[in-house]
């Protein structure tokens, strides 16, 4: 039932001819080549000979493990559209097995390399026609890349062993050194083991960065041992993250070549656990949010609540609360936040008032300003220490802003697309994107507050006939006027709901010169948790976390440069069973008859739509 | 992050104040008429139900009895404000609710009685559920198990009734409350129908309408023609992934034991392609669904794959009767759909055989639609069931279709089908559509690849800022920014938008009395096992309410989604309890800081003596 596509003439071509093999790891590697002679079985014991140390051993245990108990068939048909020549497939008349693979030589040339922000993660792999395969990588981080996509080479034989398709030769490395997924337990609560899953498949997807956004102002889950008060506003004692949890979440990811960066956003969003410590830290808890008098607003969503910049005690909670925790995660990155500071909370600090009334010459950017020299010096007291901040500090419209922010802050921008981009890197900061056009996983969910009465409409309102006549006057607009309800947001303040080709189609330099480009890190995509939690954190993640891992490992573009995410459907439904399979929840993103039928359940016709 | 909310002059929507008090038990869907005390009656550890001696009736008391001891269930929802009193304790215990039944043989049919009553006393060791059927009574067992609680206190882990007495009166207001699943698109296994079923006996509901077969894939294992399941069925590592014959039998059996009807949906003559297995019934079988110009008037299709029985071929006929004849055999209920939905002409003409016919003896598409479905209407008929058809084929396309054809109205006007003459099943996908919002799934969708929003066109921008300033920002939308994104029906129906579905606005009194109710839809394109119970709950359950309860209440009030919101809050939590993986509808901070979380600022807030605003 559905569908009704924009009718679009485009021009048949040819696309090249893929691979015969069925195995197709996502990301792609840089570089991939299959040899012609033949499968290669799995030796049973197959053996790995790799130098000593704790972390590779481990990831070698688990690979074997995996693809014995895995034994993995492929599902998705690759290949041209159907009126084409049939694509040859290999399973229907299978060569005989020449060789085994008994071992793999594992070597790595830098085995003290810690998981820190740049390490280098290359590797390449060689399975030859031969019984020796060979893994090569400065690190074990590129060791452990190596590994998942070895695991995503091996295959079912169709009887009881394994093997690979074809000779096969890897060298591959990542375009961006971060390459993130940002997860809130400020909203809702995610049990450690929901966040141990999601980092299983952050490594197989070669991701490398899990941003822990911590708390909110809704909720105070970490315990702090200088505060233990904090976790009063946990939402139940069952919901919160001991010490012990934290170091369990973090050596779980390291073993997997995850990052955990975690984030405790100051000075907005912050009410839970902060007003335990003493309530003048936190200016208009109590305040209605007030969306219906957008003027006085005190937040952009419930609840309200930001650190007092002007109170005194403010900094020792901030000081004790962050010393605690950056003691704790190991990773040279701590994002501190600085998220939508609005001005209509100060309003109910009676410091701010007094400051502004005392020198009629202040304004907002000095309060932000006040907050940066007091704040970052206790964040900066760490000689490896970079600082991350939501671009708003810079960049915010009708915000608090600061004046001078030193350019060894990271900035994360998600607002203006690549306009934000440009205007930081240009600026001299490092950048993650996170453009919340694009890499927004919560949107497009409807409204989550509630008592809205715009739902409450049973007939599409009529369009006042001057402005369809407006529109209808410029048909080049890509615009249309819309309702609420009808092809409307729905409340979703970032609709639509973003797909994995949009995801997958996003270039985060684009529109840089080759100086700004080198400021951008990588990207990471948030999944913000007001309408998600353990029951919708699979789901909502995965597969489209893959379309940004592949974007930011080996890119979106084949080659010649044009866009491929035509040939990455394949690999995304692939990789999507393979999660399922692996026991994470991902959704379906197509009916399983397009698994079968390549391209049958493409848009447009013409396989070179998608280029520019 | 965000929430950039319009701040356009919304009106503040002050709730009116219901009758019901303020209380800590939260019931879903609401009672008709409920009536509360203060007291707080214990239940005995030895409490049984006393009720008649009925297979049915006995398992389900059986099932209430294990499920209340189990769930032990404490309120996440915080009751609002200083509406909250201490309930004074009990000193008796209750120790039965005894059951009773007028009419202990009244089967599970489209107008079977439902409704029940409740009394639970205020200190009274027995307290009443009465019922016309057993399927009342099952109604009454399941507002009975949300009334009961747990104490938090780990010393006397006991089970209670708060608010006692409690005094309900029940029944619906509507005889059809329906979820439809697609398993054609992608598979669900018999446990996800079951646990499905589950969801539905929760909250009331009383169709399951399964649409088993579609383009993609024919799931169904029939014994009378088994190359269509053969050929048809998905396979997946090598297991087929269909449903036999005692697969239906067992989830039709599983459903009635819980109150739920099965309505088979076998969609024809389009959405057909899986029916390949029998060669030479279908046209344009598996066609790319557009032709290479990718004009949308020239289209095989609505969506991949194409495929449409063949009108004129013999063969058709004899293997749809072959197949309703068996279908209606397994399915027990009144009511068989037809199907019906998106017909495409084009498709047919593509057959030479078809397009040689139609000209030869000078009929159209559509006139090939009404004989065929005329005769698959005859077949059901034969069959003694009630046919349900998508509207398509009345309301725009005004073929010529047996007025006793119940319409399933999905994107047309509910009027037109009732002034037609037609009972209606209401399920707009401007409301029940649980699949949309998804974005577009197809692959090598172009449209996509913006990386910035399109510039609007100055002319038009001077127009809207001097006309429309409330447009600027927020109502006009490109389709990466703000729009649709190729999702035909986005945007995302929210839990308060279904519901908030009038199933009968502006219908006449007498035009009302034939819509027999409604039926949230969940196509299946971007679903499966793994995302069933999110997409489907809790939001099934907002329909639940609205078809139950209905959308006003007995004084004619309409109902208030802010009374509503709390109780949604709890009840989500519960289904989770439960078992069924539904989605969370807001941060728990909103259900611990009651109406904190509203839109608008809460009336309660300055009425807080007036019954806490319920």
């Amino acid at each position: 039932m559905k569908t009704f596509v924009a009718s679009i003439v485009a021009a048949v071509a040819f696309i090249p001819a893929t691979l015969a093999v069925q195995a197709n790891p996502l990301p792609i590697p840089q570089h991939i080549e299959w040899g012609h002679s033949g499968p290669i079985a799995i030796d049973h014991h197959l053996s790995f000979h790799a130098p000593k140390n704790a972390i590779l051993s481990d990831a070698i245990k688990r690979t074997t493990k995996l693809i014995w108990k895995e034994k993995y068939e492929p599902v998705v048909v690759q290949g041209p559209p159907a009126n084409y020549t049939p694509f040859p497939t290999l399973s229907q008349s299978k060569r005989g097995v020449k060789h085994t693979l008994k071992k793999i030589d594992v070597v790595v040339t830098d085995l003290k390399a810690d998981l820190q922000a740049g390490v280098d993660e290359s590797y390449t792999l060689d399975i030859p026609a031969g019984n020796t395969g060979v893994i090569k990588a400065k690190t074990v981080w590129g060791a452990l890349h190596a590994l998942s996509t070895l695991e995503q080479l091996v295959i079912s034989d169709g009887g009881s062993g394994l093997e690979i398709e074809e000779p096969v030769s890897i060298k591959d490395s990542p375009k961006f050194i971060h390459r993130g997924v940002m997860l809130d337990t400020g909203r809702n609560f995610l049990p450690v083991e929901a966040i141990l899953r999601q980092i299983d498949a952050l490594a197989w997807a070669k991701l490398n960065v899990f941003h822990w956004h911590i708390d909110d102002s809704q909720s105070w889950p970490i315990d702090i041992k200088a505060h233990p008060e904090m976790t009063k506003d946990a939402y139940s004692k069952k919901f919160t993250y001991s010490h012990a949890d934290v170091k369990k979440i973090i050596s779980y990811a390291k073993a997997r070549g995850v990052r955990v960066i975690p984030e405790i956003d100051m000075p907005g969003h912050s009410s839970s656990g902060w007003k335990q410590i003493d309530p003048k830290i936190v200016a208009c808890a109590d305040s209605w949010w007030s969306n219906d008098v957008w003027s006085l607003h005190t937040a952009v969503e419930p609840n309200p609540g930001q650190l007092d910049i002007l109170y005194p005690g403010t900094y020792k909670a901030i000081e004790s609360v962050y010393n605690e925790l950056s003691g704790i995660f190991s990773d040279d990155y701590f994002h501190v936040g600085f998220d939508e500071v609005h001005q209509g909370c100060y309003n109910f600090s009676s410091l701010v008032r007094d400051y502004f009334k005392a020198d009629p010459s202040r304004d907002y950017t000095d309060l932000g300003q006040y907050f940066i020299d007091h704040a970052l010096p206790i964040f900066q007291n760490k000689k490896d220490r970079r600082v991350i901040m939501w671009e708003d500090v810079i960049t915010a419209i009708g915000g608090v802003t600061a004046k001078h922010v030193p350019k060894n802050v990271i900035m994360q921008t998600w607002n203006n697309g690549p306009n934000n981009t440009k205007l930081l890197t240009s600026q001299g900061y490092d950048v993650i994107v996170s453009s919340s056009d694009f890499y927004y996983l919560d949107c497009g969910h409807g409204g989550w507050v509630t008592n809205d009465p715009r739902y409450n409409v049973n007939y599409s309102p009529a369009l006042d006939a001057s402005i369809s006549d407006a529109f209808a006057a410029d048909p080049s607009t890509a615009y249309s006027p819309t309702t609420y309800n009808y092809g409307g947001a729905g409340g979703s303040w970032c609709a639509p709901y973003k797909t994995w080709q949009r995801i997958y189609d996003y270039d985060i330099t684009v529109g840089l010169t080759a100086a700004e480009a080198k400021h951008v890190l990588g990207g990471e995509t948030p999944l913000w948790a007001e309408q998600n939690d353990a029951t919708t954190v699979d789901s909502k993640l995965w597969p489209r976390a893959a379309a940004l891992a592949e974007s930011l490992w080996s890119g979106n573009r084949d080659a010649s440069g044009k866009k491929r995410v035509n040939q990455a459907t394949f690999r995304i439904l692939e990789f999507r069973e393979r999660l399922v399979g692996r026991g994470v929840g991902a959704a379906p993103l197509q009916p399983r008859y397009c698994l079968k039928h390549p391209h049958a359940c493409d848009l447009m016709y013409d396989q070179n739509a998608v280029i520019a | 992050m965000k929430v950039a909310v319009i701040s356009a002059a919304i009106a503040t929507a002050l709730f009116a104040v219901p009758s019901v008090a303020i209380i800590d038990t939260f019931l879903w869907p609401i009672p008709q008429s409920l009536s509360w005390g203060d007291g707080k009656l214990n239940i005995d550890n030895s409490f049984k139900f006393d009720a008649p001696n009925v297979p049915e009736l006995q398992a389900a008391v059986a099932r209430y009895k294990k499920l209340i001891w189990k769930e032990r269930w404490t309120s996440v929802q915080v009751p609002f404000g200083n509406a909250t009193t201490q309930n004074h304790a009990s000193h008796g215990k209750l120790k039965s609710i005894s059951i009773s039944i007028k009419d202990k043989k009244a089967d599970l049919s489209p107008d079977v009685d439902e409704s029940y009553t409740i009394d639970i006393p205020e200190n009274a060791s027995t307290g009443t559920i009465t019922a016309q059927t057993i399927w009342g009574a099952m109604h009454g067992l399941e507002t009975f198990s949300q009334l009961v609680k747990a104490t938090s206190d780990s010393h006397n882990a006991g089970l209670y009734v708060a608010k006692t007495p409690v005094k309900i009166k029940d029944a619906p207001k509507f005889p059809y409350r329906g979820i439809m699943l697609d398993t054609a698109r992608n598979f669900y296994s018999v446990d996800d129908i079951l646990r499905t079923i589950d969801g539905m006996s929760y909250n009331k509901m009383n169709v399951l309408h399964w649409h088993i077969t579609d383009s993609q894939s024919f799931p169904l294992l029939l014994e009378s023609v088994p190359e269509l399941g053969d050929k048809g069925a998905y396979t997946l590592h090598g297991k087929r992934l269909g449903y036999t014959k005692s697969d239906v039998k067992r989830i039709i059996k599983y459903a009635r034991a819980r109150g739920v009807r099965v309505v088979p949906e076998l969609d024809m003559p389009a959405h057909t392609a899986s029916w390949k297995g029998v060669e030479g019934i279908t046209t344009c079988t598996e066609q790319f669904y557009l032709d290479p110009t990718n004009d949308w008037g020239n289209r095989y299709a609505n969506e991949p794959t194409a495929g449409q029985l063949n009108p004129i071929n013999p063969k058709t006929y004899e293997i749809v009767n072959k197949v309703i004849d068996e279908v209606t055999s397994w399915f027990d209920d009144e009511y068989y759909h037809g199907g019906g939905d998106e017909p495409v002409n084009h498709c047919w003409q593509d057959d030479k055989g078809v397009s040689d016919y139609m000209q030869k003896n000078n009929v159209t598409g559509d006139d090939l639609l009404e004989t065929f479905l005329n005769k698959e209407l005859a077949t059901i008929k034969k069959n003694k069931k009630t046919a349900i058809l998508w509207e398509d084929a009345v309301t725009s396309l005004h073929l010529n279709i047996p007025k006793e054809t119940i319409l399933q109205v999905w994107t047309g006007s509910i009027k037109d089908a009732v002034q037609a003459g037609h009972k209606v099943i209401a399920s707009s996908y401007n409301f029940f559509y649980l699949d949309c919002r998804s974005g577009n799934w197809n692959g090598n969708d172009t449209t996509v690849d913006e990386q910035v929003p399109p510039t609007v066109p100055q002319k038009l921008q001077d127009y809207i800022n001097n006309n429309y300033p409330d447009w600027a920002g927020n109502l006009i939308a490109s389709p990466n920014f703000g729009g649709v994104a190729g999702d035909w029906c986005a945007p995302f129906k929210s839990w308060q938008r279904v519901y908030s579905y009038d199933v009968t606005y502006q219908l006449t009194k007498e035009e009302a009395k034939s819509v027999l109710g409604g039926e949230v839809a969940l196509w299946s394109e971007q679903s499966d096992s793994m995302t069933l119970d999110m997409k489907l709950w809790p939001r099934a359950a907002a329909a639940a309410e609205m078809l139950w309860s209905g959308r006003y209440d007995s004084t004619g009030k309409q109902r208030d989604i802010g009374e509503a919101m709390p109780r949604m809050f709890d009840w989500r939590y519960r289904l989770v309890e439960r078992g069924l993986r539904a989605e969370p509808i807001q941060p728990l901070w909103c259900g611990k800081n009651p109406h904190g979380c509203d839109l608008n600022y809460p009336w309660v807030f300055t009425h807080p003596n007036d019954g806490g605003g319920y």
